[in-house]
């Protein structure tokens, strides 16, 4: 099966997506220019003030005449680094901002993206976007942009320097030029798929990593120590060959930028001793052009190397504009549910093309009602549980809440009415607090603990070594699955939904964690409509009326007590549960 | 963390070398033009100056190909480098020793990941540093030879530049160690809430998140704006001292020019050596930059590498023939945390079911049984061994204590469950799983499986494995009662009176099919008895019926 990966922009999207970031400081961005102009400009004072000393020098003095030139040569020096400060702080400033707005928009849509988007393509490879590819343009945007910048201005002033100074020497100059054109083509056009093909094997390499050293345990009870070894190893052997295949290009890349180097020197040269000897320059304007020349070299190799950073960074920008420009159909905005009840008609849903997993179910659900679904495992109970969410929409049928269809409903609007409970459980990273804010921003400390105590959370949350100013999730202490499932319990009772969607929300707790769990979600469902999918038929056996989905299809609806007593699918799942009982 | 460069020693070497040919070589260009302008520019002589033309190419041969030969052998060395610190931290993790400073999943990652990449950067960073201090010293001498009192005005201009530059960097270094602290918080967040994306998906709180997102980057804006503005200052100044040094030497140079002491050439030479001197101060500097940061990686790669062992391995062999043990397993007086005397006794082919309430208690029991950490007291015998006197890989050979989460990996299905896998199939109920994993894999280690589907397909790695002493921690918690059921019965079939079983399970489904059930209660072993049996107690119905 080939996965849908997320779009990769083209690099004339990736720029218009950066200029879009730096737009809003515009000024700050044309000052900071102009002060880095400044700066190239004051350095560029400097080879023909050398040439002057050179002149007077050889001529044998006077040395008062040695005075002005060294004079203007401090004041250039003095200028060239308070311009450079001043610039570079007001670059960092505007590309810091630049660089903030585009993390921001791309998160933006990260968590924006419909579930579906995010199943075809991988967790792996957005949470590589969102960390790896923001920290390479981050780094390209600090480090090489600047330098960058600068060499491109010394590159150009120094060439009119040059030729104000005499235009023959800048012709003879420009002898470097084809061969630095051909490196930077070489750059330009060979580098982008090595690059890219070296980024793609660095992923493949993380996504190795979290496999093993996220399912260490089952490594390591299972002795497949040795096999994850070597496959950790075979992926990062194929990312390092990928790497040095890019290093071993750029090799040849240098001879050119050397040849250049040469032959404009040579040619510079060359052009003054011819000048010189037919007394057409001094000495000191020959000095002058060596020097100007001389001075192009780092710039040029930088300009030049920096465009292999900028390869980089665009690659990655292009990866970041390609989550960016990822358009979220917001729907019309349908009228606000005029009340918490579900219809269900016809639902239909399919993964992939052709593979239908569920086939056209109805169901209703009476505001206040609870409603279980059961059947055996892969019978769809979970697609059903994230199509009335919203997390996917249907392939055929209709889901409403309250007459509003879900498909209709804005994402905001949406939330404000469903909250759906899934097995996943994610601590998120910050402290206890934190973690419940997310569901309400605002909720006050007392809301918080309120929230806690209606799971049965309030105590242990309160025993950790902060309360509820502990860090939790990755990087803080460690909660069991029951806590975990407590604290999504007491998001949900924060979010106030009316209507709650739980999805085995007592699965991965255990047996005797479940029953904890299901105190607490008693209470949290006070009040909410609410479709629960259990396997547990405890949790079953509380619900006013359970649907018992087999294959994709409903083959069974009613309360509880009725269906066991009968002698359906339900009665025989009953049977089983309480066999041993 | 020497050891890490073992195999990239020679490769450093060489770079560094190249790297010195290299810097060397760019040192002389200047002098090289000089001499061209004093010796033949000057007297306006064109052949003269081809000859220089010349000795600049010869020059150029060798400063293309020492350039050229170290970025590849210095790549090669510092990925090598990289790859085997890699493999040496992610086989440290794998250990079945275990660590008694666990990681989370997280940060074991940026240690076999970044801190690796940073760590194999010590290449690069010593060989420019190294490079950086030749080309400094030769350029020195050259600029003495050409006049002493010249040499000596640079290097006093570059001893100041090496003393001011670090005094002025340090501030850098604490603002720069907050921005480092705020970026990371920030992308950590980002990457935590992608994680966490099917969750905020639930709750519709994507909003919210990002809205947090939003200012913990620009929390990092901010630090990073106020470390760049002092960055700036820094530079600025360190452009003000390189451009000092040049005022100096070319003040210098053109009094002892007019005075005889140099020719014009040589004032050429020197200011050119003058301007080249920043150069290596800046590599310098950088490679002190860079040393700080590797160090930073260094230690955390350490940490991981050098953090004691949770338990003490013996040798393979050592006086316990691994293929001869029995597979009975014998727990006697085992003390912990939440254990206080636990006695668990399972003959060669017997299904045990325990039930424990208390989590805490179950983990230390499970991680006994594995061995991942060694009890207060008490003995696990294995085969009439106890298992602190066999290999850990003997051991592990023996008993495979199977985690409660169904962890999948991408790889091909021969791959989870083996060649012949039908029994394992059949009885973990899971031959549908496994066919519609036929065709693609389980691709993104399963996420596209339910629970129920991968809890099935985890069981029944577990089952074709068969182990001489299986021990599963709550099997069948995400299985509807018709397949728990058909489950339990697939488990006692595959292994009852063949294999020896231990379930952790309060499944009634699962504890009915087990030869003997042993409630755990207060840390040790309450009741032991059939399920029927035990239905009767109070606390065991309190665990197992509610």
């Amino acid at each position: 099966m080939t996965l849908l990966a997320l779009p990769v922009a083209t690099a004339a999207q990736a720029r218009r997506q950066l200029a879009t970031a730096i737009r809003p400081d515009r000024r700050g961005a044309v000052l900071a220019m102009l002060l880095l102009v400044a700066t190239t400009v004051s350095g560029l004072v400097v080879p023909p003030v050398l040439g002057r000393l050179v002149d007077v020098a050889q001529a044998g003095g006077p040395r008062t005449y040695l005075t002005a030139p060294l004079v203007v040569l401090a004041v250039a020096v003095v200028g060239q680094g308070l311009f450079a400060a001043l610039g570079l702080a007001m670059l960092t400033r505007v590309g810091e901002g630049a660089l903030a707005r585009l993390r921001e928009s791309v998160l933006d849509r990260a968590l924006g993206l419909p579930q579906e988007r995010l199943e075809q393509g991988g967790t792996g490879d957005l949470v590589s976007r969102v960390g790896d590819d923001v920290d390479r343009v981050s780094d390209a945007l600090r480090q090489g942009f600047p330098e960058f910048l600068f060499s491109g201005l010394t590159v150009a002033l120094t060439i009119v320097g040059l030729g104000v100074l005499d235009w023959r020497f800048a012709l003879a100059g420009l002898a470097a030029v084809p061969f630095q054109v051909m490196a930077g083509r070489l750059y330009v056009k060979v580098s982008p798929p090595l690059y890219a093909a070296a980024r793609r094997a660095e992923g493949e390499r993380s996504q190795q990593l979290v496999e093993t050293l996220g399912g260490l345990r089952t490594v390591q009870a299972l002795l497949l120590g040795p096999r994850h070894l070597d496959r950790v190893a075979v992926r990062s052997e194929a990312a390092r060959r990928a790497h040095l295949h890019a290093v071993d290009r750029s090799a040849w890349f240098f001879c050119r930028i050397h040849l250049g180097e040469l032959t404009g020197t040579a040619a510079v040269l060359v052009a003054g001793a011819v000048l010189v000897g037919n007394g057409s320059a001094t000495l000191g304007e020959a000095t002058a052009a060596a020097l100007y020349f001389i001075r192009l070299f780092d710039p040029i190799s930088a300009l030049l190397t920096l465009l292999d950073e900028v390869q980089s960074a665009t690659a990655s920008l292009a990866r970041l504009a390609g989550v960016a420009m990822l358009e979220e159909p917001e729907p019309e905005g349908a009228p606000a549910p005029a009340a918490p009840v579900l219809r269900l008609r016809d639902v239909r849903f399919s993964y992939l093309e052709g593979d239908e997993v569920l086939h056209g179910v109805d169901l209703d659900v009476a505001a206040g009602e609870h409603v279980a679904v059961v059947g055996s495992s892969g019978a769809g109970k979970t697609t059903l549980a994230a199509l009335v969410a919203g997390i996917h929409t249907p392939s055929g049928g209709t889901i409403e809440i309250g007459g509003s269809s879900v498909a209709a409903l804005g994402r905001e609007e949406l939330a404000r009415h469903v909250t759906l409970v899934s097995q996943e459980v994610h601590v998120f990273a910050g402290t206890v607090a934190d973690d419940l804010r997310l569901a309400r921003p605002d909720a006050t400390d007392d809301d918080l603990a309120a929230a806690l105590g209606v799971v049965d959370a309030l105590g242990w949350a309160r025993a950790l070594p902060d309360g509820l100013a502990t860090r939790v999730g990755s990087g803080g202490a460690t909660l069991t699955p029951v806590q975990a499932q407590q604290l999504a319990l007491a998001r949900l009772v924060l979010r106030g939904a009316d209507v709650a969607v739980l999805d085995e929300a007592t699965a991965e707790a255990g047996s005797a964690g479940a029953r904890v769990l299901e105190s607490g979600m008693r209470r949290a469902l006070e009040g909410r409509t609410a479709l629960l999918v259990a396997h547990r038929l405890t949790t079953a056996a509380e619900a006013d009326r359970v649907v018992v989905l087999e294959q994709g299809r409903v083959v069974e609806v009613g309360p509880p007590a009725e269906l066991a007593a009968g002698d359906g699918p339900y009665a025989r799942l009953w049977a089983a549960w309480s066999a041993s009982r | 963390m020497r050891l890490a460069f073992r195999n990239s020693r020679t490769g450093l070497f060489t770079t560094s070398f190249l790297l010195c040919v290299h810097q060397v070589c760019e040192a002389t260009t200047p002098v090289i033009v000089g001499l061209a302008i004093d010796r033949a520019i000057a007297p306006g002589s064109v052949p003269k100056v081809l000859v220089w033309v010349a000795v600049l190419a010869a020059v150029y041969v060798v400063l293309s190909a020492a350039g050229n030969g170290a970025g590849p052998i210095g790549a090669r060395a510092s990925t090598r480098a990289e790859h085997d610190l890699r493999q040496r931290v992610v086989a440290r993790l794998l250990d079945p020793r275990g660590t008694t400073e666990p990681q989370s999943t997280g940060s074991a990652l940026s240690v076999a990941g970044s801190d690796a990449e940073k760590v194999g950067e010590t290449v690069d960073v010593m060989a420019v540093g190294i490079s950086g201090l030749v080309a400094l010293l030769v350029a020195s001498a050259a600029l003495m030879l050409t006049s002493v009192t010249l040499g000596l005005v640079a290097l006093g201009c570059v001893l100041v530049a090496v003393v001011v530059v670090p005094l002025l960097a340090r501030p850098i270094q604490e603002r720069s160690a907050a921005q480092q602290q705020a970026a990371a918080d920030s992308s950590g967040l980002a990457v935590d809430l992608v994680e966490g994306l099917r969750v905020l998906h639930g709750l519709g709180a994507q909003r919210h998140a990002a809205d947090r997102f939003r200012a913990s980057s620009q929390a990092a804006r901010r630090a990073r704006v106020r470390a760049g503005t002092t960055e700036a200052a820094l530079d600025g100044v360190t452009l003000v001292i390189a451009g000092f040094l040049l005022v100096a030497v070319a003040g210098v140079g053109a009094h002892l020019t007019i005075d005889g002491a140099i020719s014009p050439g040589e004032l050429v030479a020197g200011v050119g050596l003058a301007q080249f001197l920043v150069g290596p101060v800046a590599r310098l500097s950088w490679a002190g930059a860079g040393i700080a940061t590797v160090r930073a990686s260094a230690r955390r790669i350490a940490d991981v590498l050098e953090a004691p062992y949770a338990v003490k391995d013996v040798a393979t062999g050592h006086g316990h023939d691994a293929r001869q043990l029995g597979s009975g397993l014998r727990v006697t007086g085992l003390v912990t945390e939440h254990l206080d005397g636990l006695d668990l006794e399972v003959g060669p082919g017997e299904l045990v079911a325990v039930v424990c309430d208390d989590l805490s208690a179950r983990r230390e029991l499970l991680d006994a049984l594995a061995r991942r950490r060694d009890p207060d007291g008490g003995t696990v015998l294995v085969g009439g061994v106890s298992s602190t006197d066999l290999a850990l890989d003997d051991l592990h050979r023996a008993v495979a204590v199977v985690p409660h989460e169904a962890t999948l990996f991408t790889e091909p299905l021969v791959d989870v469950v083996g060649e012949t896998p039908g029994p394992a199939l059949a009885a973990a109920r899971a031959d549908d799983v496994a066919a519609s994993l036929v065709d693609d894999g389980s691709r993104h280690h399963g996420t596209t499986l339910s629970g129920g589907q991968r809890q099935r397909i985890s069981l029944a790695r577990a089952l074709a494995a068969d182990p001489p002493v299986l021990v599963l921690d709550d099997p069948t918690t995400a299985l509807d009662a018709v397949t728990e059921a058909a489950v339990a019965q697939g488990l006692h079939a595959l292994r009852a009176g063949r294999r020896t079983t231990i379930v952790v399970t309060s499944s009634p489904a699962v504890l009915a099919v087990a030869d003997r059930v042993v409630l755990v209660d207060g840390g040790r072993a309450a009741a032991v008895g059939t399920h029927a049996a035990l239905v009767a107690d109070d606390r065991y119905a309190a665990a197992v019926l509610s």
